[in-house]
């Protein structure tokens, strides 16, 4: 009886492991289209999204749409719907593979979506146990669809090579390019404006090209506004450390090109009994000479001092004119209500419900100091020689 | 899993709790959304809480060192409410094998495979589990544990090192900043579902062998192993994933698919869904061994092993039907199930010891050598409890199929008298306790005692 019984239940096993092989979720390269980019923007449809999907071709054989014939390593599926997710579901009809968005490198709001707000279309992506919150969140200058139909040449998929972009950007400063899990923790912080890189395209000589144009601000889950280059330049040497970017001076006396070697910041924020707020940043930056054009007849260490100075205002003005502009969007960029929340949790609740009216009115005391390290390989530049006997 | 002829040594208990404790980190989405980021201080006050807990389950061991807790609320209730406590304990435990059954499964559905029902995942690891129950032994079981609390504790040590380059330390702060009251909610929901829980393991302590320094330290420090390894992975997902830990459903999950060290180091979560699984696993086989056994008790069977599927198909059934989606569970697991537990986990063993202490029924802690030998002549009560029962005419422990007529000391005097049985236990030794597995015989059948049933 025993043995039988054992025989029952090791057959039962058997078959058990024979019936649940896991055949429901067997996915075959050849069945899955992996994605690599998702574009989003608005449709001429009220209340419609047009979803761009950017699918990289396993086998290397796809006709890039509309091209004349060359082969593309990727292919751009398009659906129309209320819901991204809706979206996934029609492109079912329309493609003999399954979406698979575990390999999704960038999430792209066109400028229009953006404006009206994202969080409806997160929360579609944290929801699919797919995506990653890793993914990269940006915004396009125009819109989403053009950004992934570039024709970039180095990186032949435009989702791949933004993403080896916002690598290269965050070797210098981790502050400006945002994932999903960045970008939602602002979301639920409330008080800290989440912010993104712009990406754009460009067209040159029949040549185009992904460009940085600057940096997106939200303010909740709206875009509010768009910095410049200069403008972002100021948001990152304020937010910590920075290990590379270049500062470029305009004097009479000549020109200069500077590299940041690297530059820490230090925050400090305080608040006095009045309940006003100081915004305290300590900038130390170290440059190198990248390149000195006139300064004709100038001795190098007065040139160097000239240059320090003017770099130490370059900065000032950059830092200045990003926090003025936050200020203005009403955008807590920098996370200073987060900062009392964290640091002075009890002044926090009287300031919690009027945070957009108190921002505008926090001081900023910068302090810069600038440290020219070295100028390369030569001193003098040949213009200066000119001068010399 | 067969009734063991040879003791469990206490430190291998221990992992077995600790490891129990550590299996349960795939809940803290309980409270973790309600303390967020404070959720680390209340796993420390659980912890604290625990304490008296844990030392109520020690003395109570202590107290009837031959009985496991069925015989012991068979003791002190009587017949009667003894059975009626029993019975209910049955059910508690049924209930947590049915919903650790049906996380695992769900765990398993979310990330690893989606595409396959959730009935074939479940009678999957039930069977497996199933498995174990039937073949495996108590010893088998604890050596896994300790295995598995080592190999937990790795994985989460490296995750930590794997992570710190994702985390950012000012996500703990604001510290107590929320309204007391959640902080009371969350511990209390930590002290229920994963550390008092350890209360399935009084089932099985009559199996143990703890030495001289008794069943508190033993208890205590799987609790504590067990504490640690679920604060490292709290403060660990605090600190990655900051204000948004609320959010997820499983946040140590999403906290491991952060990893990305290198383009080869990243995507590393299968990693943790493989140990979380083992973890689930042998919680679910636990409490599935313990289901068995102590339903066996109440139903007076006469072998364990006639229950297992019965109960296995029940378990698997329950699961669909207590919470229509894991957002009920989610909800229930805040609000309904930290109010009902505690009944179980802390009120009646608290009642119990009390009342067995106004009864003169406890007896100060026995030294070692008085502990094991204690415990030896107490196989005819403990094997049996899990072999085939306390209280009934039992088979040998081998699980041969041979039938004694044997009966536990419990059915004797033992409940009016067992300070004197312990003295005769620990004056005969082990081998006389062997002896006396076939020879003692029933001496009476008052209140605080049952009859066996003949067999």
């Amino acid at each position: 009886m025993r043995q039988k019984l054992k025989l029952v239940f090791a057959m039962l096993l058997c078959s058990t492991l024979l019936c649940t092989t896991g055949c429901w979720d067997n996915r075959e390269l050849d069945s899955l289209s992996i994605v690599t980019g998702v574009g989003i923007d608005t449709s001429k449809e009220p209340g419609n999204l047009d979803l761009s999907f950017q699918i990289a071709s396993v086998q290397n054989g796809s006709k890039k749409e509309g091209g004349g014939g060359e082969a593309a390593p990727y292919l751009i599926r398009e659906a129309q719907d209320r819901f991204v997710l809706g979206g996934i579901d029609s492109l079912r009809y329309g493609n003999s593979r399954q979406l698979f968005l575990q390999h999704n490198q960038v999430i792209i709001f066109g400028s229009d979506v953006a404006k009206s707000g994202v969080k409806p279309y997160l929360d579609s992506f944290m929801r699919n146990t797919e995506t990653r919150m890793e993914v990269w969140v940006m915004v396009a200058k125009n819109d989403a669809r053009s950004i992934l139909t570039t024709e970039t040449v180095q990186d032949k998929i435009p989702s791949v090579a933004l993403s080896r972009m916002i690598m290269n950007e965050r070797a210098i400063s981790p502050y400006s390019s945002t994932n999903m899990l960045q970008f939602t923790s602002r979301l639920v912080d409330r008080s800290t404006a989440p912010v993104t890189l712009v990406v754009e395209r460009k067209e040159e000589d029949g040549l185009q090209s992904l460009n940085f144009s600057g940096m997106a601000v939200f303010k909740d889950d709206v875009l509010v506004g768009t910095m410049d280059m200069y403008q972002m330049q100021g948001y990152i040497l304020s937010m910590g450390e920075v290990n590379g970017g270049s500062v470029q001076l305009v004097t009479e006396l000549g020109n200069a090109d500077l590299k940041i070697t690297k530059s820490i910041c230090k925050q400090e924020i305080q608040l006095d009994d009045q309940g006003n707020i100081t915004f305290k940043l300590k900038v130390n930056t170290t440059l190198t000479i990248g390149a000195l054009q006139n300064f004709r007849s100038m001795d190098i260490n007065k040139v160097i001092s000239l240059v320090n100075e003017k770099a130490k205002e370059d900065l000032e003005t950059k830092i200045k004119a990003c926090f003025a502009e936050s200020q203005r969007l009403q955008a807590d960029i920098y996370g200073i209500g987060a900062h009392i929340h964290k640091y002075h949790p009890k002044e926090w609740k009287t300031m919690e419900d009027a945070w957009a009216s108190i921002y505008p009115k926090i001081r900023l005391e910068l302090e810069v100091e600038t440290n020219l390290g070295s100028s390369g390989k030569i001193s003098e530049s040949l213009n200066m020689r000119e001068g010399h006997e | 899993m067969k009734a063991e002829s040879k003791k469990v040594h206490g430190l291998d208990f221990m992992f077995a709790v600790a490891c129990y404790i550590q299996s349960s980190s795939l809940l803290s989405s309980f409270f973790v959304s309600i303390t967020r980021q404070d959720s680390w201080i209340v796993v420390l006050f659980a912890l604290i809480i625990c304490c008296p807990v844990v030392w109520v389950y020690a003395r109570l061991i202590e107290s009837f060192p031959s009985k496991n807790l069925f015989g012991i609320l068979q003791t002190v209730y009587g017949k009667y409410l003894g059975n009626f406590f029993c019975g209910l304990y049955v059910l508690f435990f049924f209930i947590l094998t049915s919903l650790n059954l049906s996380d695992l499964s769900e765990f398993v559905k979310a990330t690893i495979m989606p595409q396959t029902p959730l009935v074939v995942l479940s009678i999957t690891f039930l069977l497996t589990s199933a498995w174990a129950v039937y073949v495996g032994g108590l010893r088998q079981m604890v050596k896994y544990g300790f295995l598995m609390t080592m190999i937990c504790l790795l994985i989460v040590i490296a995750t930590i090192i794997l992570t710190m380059n994702l985390m950012d330390f000012e996500n703990f702060l604001p510290t107590m900043d929320l309204q007391p009251k959640k902080y009371v909610q969350a511990t209390n929901i930590v002290v229920t579902i994963p550390f008092a829980e350890v209360i399935i393991f009084l089932m099985t302590t009559n199996h143990v062998q703890t030495g001289k320094r008794g069943f508190f330290p033993v208890f205590f420090g799987g609790v504590v192993i067990g504490c640690i390894t679920i604060l490292l992975v709290i403060m660990r997902d605090i600190a990655v994933l900051g204000n948004t830990i609320s959010l997820f459903s499983m946040p140590s999950f999403e906290t491991l698919r952060m990893v990305s060290v290198t383009q080869t180091l990243s995507r590393m979560e299968i990693v943790f869904a493989f140990i979380l699984i083992a973890l689930l696993f042998f919680k679910v086989t636990w409490l599935y061994y313990v289901t068995v056994i102590s339903a066996k008790q109440v139903l007076r069977f006469q072998d364990h092993r006639r229950l297992i599927l019965l109960i296995g198909a029940l378990a698997v059934t329950s699961g669909f039907i207590l919470y229509p989606n894991s957002l009920a569970h989610n909800e229930s697991g805040q609000k309904i199930v930290p109010l009902v537990w505690p009944i179980f986990e802390i009120i009646l063993p608290l009642v119990t010891l009390i009342i067995a202490k106004f009864r003169g029924m406890t007896h100060k802690r026995q030294t070692g050598s008085e502990n094991q030998s204690g415990s030896s002549e107490s196989k005819s009560a403990a094997a049996p409890q899990s072999g085939s029962g306390s209280q009934s005419g039992s088979k040998s422990p081998s699980g041969s199929g041979k039938q004694s007529d044997s009966k536990s000391p419990s059915d004797s005097k033992e409940q009016g008298d067992s300070k004197s049985q312990s003295k005769s236990g620990s004056s005969s030794g082990a081998k006389q306790g062997r002896d006396s597995q076939s020879q003692s015989r029933p001496k009476s059948s008052g209140s605080g005692s049952y009859r066996s049933q003949s067999v």
